[in-house]
């Protein structure tokens, strides 16, 4: 009797045990942290990215808190741009529209060319694209060098060789979309400018959004 | 056999072309970003004959199509010679819109182009000067 007693414990324990492996999450699907490490007080710190601070197409200021708690997807792009950003833009309104009714979701365009794209300006892109809430997908300028500085922290690549903006052709910049978690580090990316990749980034996007607030790690 | 792949390989140029300088605005499939640059398919208006013009010449107007205003402009493309513009037509309606219509010759193109020029108002860009911007009213 007590050897039976035995057996069904372990085999309770085992099942346990089980049980609370399930319910955390499952590493084989976790989403990598993107970027260098860094040692801060003996303990792994993930690149995360920096403080900002811009206006958006309502001119409301839009800092990194912004965003705390949410996930995000940003982009760089800008209104004259003469080759892919209408591409990246409705590869980004898809998603917008995708998950327009989840609060836990939020998008961040930068522009590139805030000599030009001023907050009216922005407005009116925003505007012209249709029922497009400010709350959810912020529009932002700022100074040119916070703007092309954070666009390090999220590793999209930016150049400016427009001659202080005259020549739109020779602003550059990638059209990828990045990932951010609720605490600022990144998570995924995706080229925007394809239909194809952007639906892989939705399985990204719930995948993060499983995570609990404050992933243990 | 090489007439064949000859016949399937017609819109290559015109495709190739229609991406690397079209698709970034209309969309590899036409569909257009509302309210930013106009779909070419689906639509009601019938741009085929100024075509050629649109693509040498560029759109100064204010466009209504599908409920969506369109006041932006479209610089043109003053280095597509006539057979790159006949291929990226051909590519259009044949690919894109479906139509059955006469198909663009180079031959036709460069007469289209010669007539627009008499009544074409003169743009109000120069594409040279890169100082007036595309996407101004926005
Ligand atoms: C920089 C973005 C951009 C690029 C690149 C571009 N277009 Fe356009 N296109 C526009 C805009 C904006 C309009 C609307 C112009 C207006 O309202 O006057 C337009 C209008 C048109 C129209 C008129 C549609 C209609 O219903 O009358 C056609 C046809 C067209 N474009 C074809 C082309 C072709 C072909 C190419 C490539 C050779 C091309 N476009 C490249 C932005 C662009």
């Amino acid at each position: 009797m007590a050897h039976l007693n035995i057996v069904s414990r372990s085999i309770s324990l085992i099942i346990l045990i089980g049980l609370f492996y399930a319910c955390n999450y499952n590493p084989k699907y976790k989403l990598p942290y993107i970027g260098q490490q860094t040692q801060e007080d003996g303990s792994i710190v993930e690149h995360t990215i920096r403080p900002f601070q811009f206006i958006d197409q309502d001119s409301n200021t839009v800092t990194n808190k912004t965003f705390g708690g949410k996930v995000y997807v940003t982009d760089f792009f800008f209104v004259s741009c003469p080759s892919i950003c209408p591409l990246m833009t409705k590869q980004m309104l898809r998603l917008y529209r995708h998950y327009e009714n989840n609060p836990n979701v939020l998008f961040l365009s930068h522009t590139i060319d805030p000599r030009h794209d001023t907050v009216g300006r922005l407005k009116r892109y925003a505007d012209k694209l249709g029922s497009v809430s400010s709350s959810k997908w912020h529009f932002v300028t700022g100074e040119r060098d916070s703007i092309y500085s954070i666009a390090n922290d999220y590793f999209i690549a930016v150049q400016d060789e427009s001659n202080n903006g005259e020549d739109p052709n020779k602003l550059i910049h990638s059209g990828k979309f990045m990932l951010i978690d609720r605490t600022g580090h990144v998570r995924s990316f995706c080229d925007g400018t394809d239909p194809k990749a952007v639906d892989h980034f939705v399985f990204d996007i719930d995948q993060l959004l499983k995570e609990k607030e404050n992933p243990s790690r | 056999m090489f007439l064949v792949s000859g016949c399937r390989e017609e819109f290559v140029q015109g495709r190739r072309l229609y991406e690397a300088k079209c698709a970034g605005c209309h969309m590899h499939d036409g569909t257009g970003l509302n309210g930013i640059t106009p779909p070419l398919v689906g639509t009601e208006r019938s741009y085929l004959d100024e075509l050629p013009c649109i693509i040498q010449f560029g759109m100064f107007d204010t466009l209504q199509i599908n409920g969506s205003t369109y006041t932006d402009f479209m610089l043109g493309f003053p280095e597509l010679t006539s057979v790159e513009i006949s291929n990226i037509s051909n590519y259009i309606a044949f690919r894109l819109l479906n139509v059955k219509q006469p198909k663009y010759s180079p031959v036709s193109v460069q007469l289209r182009l010669d007539s627009c020029m008499k009544w074409r108002k003169p743009s109000p860009v120069d594409p040279k000067k890169d100082t007036i911007r595309m996407f101004q009213s926005i």
